[in-house]
């Protein structure tokens, strides 16, 4: 015989046990998809080195990160922190550019452009608590350089030029390819 | 009744629950977090820190990297202003500003977001300071596969299409606040059958 008070009852159970994994799933879900952009690059493109966006794409043809402004020609570099500070320089023109810096789970945590910085020189160290401490105790401050403090050891750095027409094509190619990305000692 | 019976209706429900309602999170691909001015959407909070968990599944299962709202914000628009969708046979005038912003880009993309690649020789997007405004800083472009005089963007294709506008350097997103912008209109000129 059924006990139909007790089904119910059970329902109402696997409703909230559906609820909580709901959260669970939504939470976690970004650092286990292996669609995401950190994954897509750090499994295709060397590591402190800025690599042409344009140039690499799936062997189906399409691009490996998807929904880039087309008039942009954009080069990224992955990291880790437990490397060391990361140096970001490049110098050149762009009509505009901005370098923006990605967790693995592809949030935007910090961008800047040419107007925030001298336009014709990016000059940016990217570090974390304890190495910024470590810095300061050993000064030997560069004054044009941009310190950008994370919470995050494994991301992406992104440097995106703006090429109007294809007129600009070398300039542009040429800054961006200009682009160093290295990790200094600890 | 033995217990195990019960106990797998729990996980039954458990599983089939949970699984069915993340995936209706995340099929629709518009967001409801977002923006909409003049038929015009964006989510700017979904590239940076202020991004929902949901935003973040949606930025990690697309693979892309967004630019974040202090950078640029990117809206898309799949109807004029009738409200059909947009077609490559027809003629389309998009008038008026984009105010509050530094520039803009204007590019075509189809129904799963790929940019759509003009005719050889063609810009595959536009850039605001390439356009031609009248005195009063408002601008006429004529979206066409004839060539037009003035601004012109090229469109070649067949079926629909949408377009993004990505606003850069501007202040209409701000922590809080989202400030006053005018978006373009967009009206339907000819569409020639078939």
């Amino acid at each position: 015989m059924l006990n139909y008070k007790k089904i119910l009852y059970c329902l109402f159970c696997g409703l909230v046990l559906a609820a909580l994994l709901h959260v669970i799933i939504i939470l976690v879900l970004p650092n286990f998809s292996q669609n995401n952009a950190w994954y897509r690059i750090s499994k295709n493109i060397k590591p402190y080195t800025f690599t042409l966006l344009s140039n690499k794409r799936f062997p189906d043809g399409r691009p490996l990160i998807s929904g880039q402004d087309p008039l942009f020609i954009s080069a990224v570099c992955w990291f880790d922190l437990n490397d060391g500070p990361l140096k970001i320089e490049a110098k050149g023109y762009a009509p505009y550019w901005s370098l923006s810096i990605y967790d693995n789970i592809s949030t935007n945590h910090y961008s800047l452009n040419d107007r925030n910085t001298n336009p014709q020189h990016l000059n940016a160290l990217i570090i974390n608590d304890v190495q910024e401490a470590k810095l300061e105790e050993n000064q030997t401050k560069d004054t044009n350089q941009i310190s950008i403090k994370v919470t995050f050891k494994k991301g992406l750095a992104v440097f995106r030029a703006l090429r109007p027409d294809a007129t600009w094509d070398k300039q542009i190619t040429e800054f961006i390819k200009s682009g160093s990305c290295r990790a200094l000692s600890n | 009744m033995p217990s195990i019976f019960y106990l797998s209706i729990i996980i039954i429900v458990g599983l089939i629950g949970s699984g069915l309602s993340v995936a209706s999170m995340l099929k629709n691909s518009t967001s409801p977090y977002g923006l909409e001015i003049n038929q015009w959407r964006a989510d700017p909070k979904s590239g940076g820190l202020e991004a929902n968990p949901y935003q973040r599944d949606l930025t990690a299962i697309s693979g892309s990297l967004p630019l974040n709202a202090n950078e640029a914000v990117t809206f898309h628009r799949a109807t004029d202003d009738t409200g059909e969708r947009l077609n490559f046979r027809c003629t389309y005038k998009i008038s008026d500003e984009i105010s509050n912003t530094r520039f803009w880009t204007l590019n075509l993309v189809d129904n799963q977001g790929r940019v759509i690649k003009p005719s050889e020789g063609y810009n595959i997007a536009l850039y605001s300071q390439h356009l031609i405004f009248d005195t009063k800083g408002k601008f006429l472009l004529t979206l066409s596969p004839q060539p037009h005089s003035g601004n012109w963007l090229p469109i070649k294709g067949e079926g629909q299409f949408r377009l993004t506008l990505r606003m850069y350097d501007t202040p209409i997103v701000s922590n809080s606040e989202i400030f006053e912008t005018n978006l373009p209109n967009i009206a339907r000129i000819h569409c020639p059958e078939s």
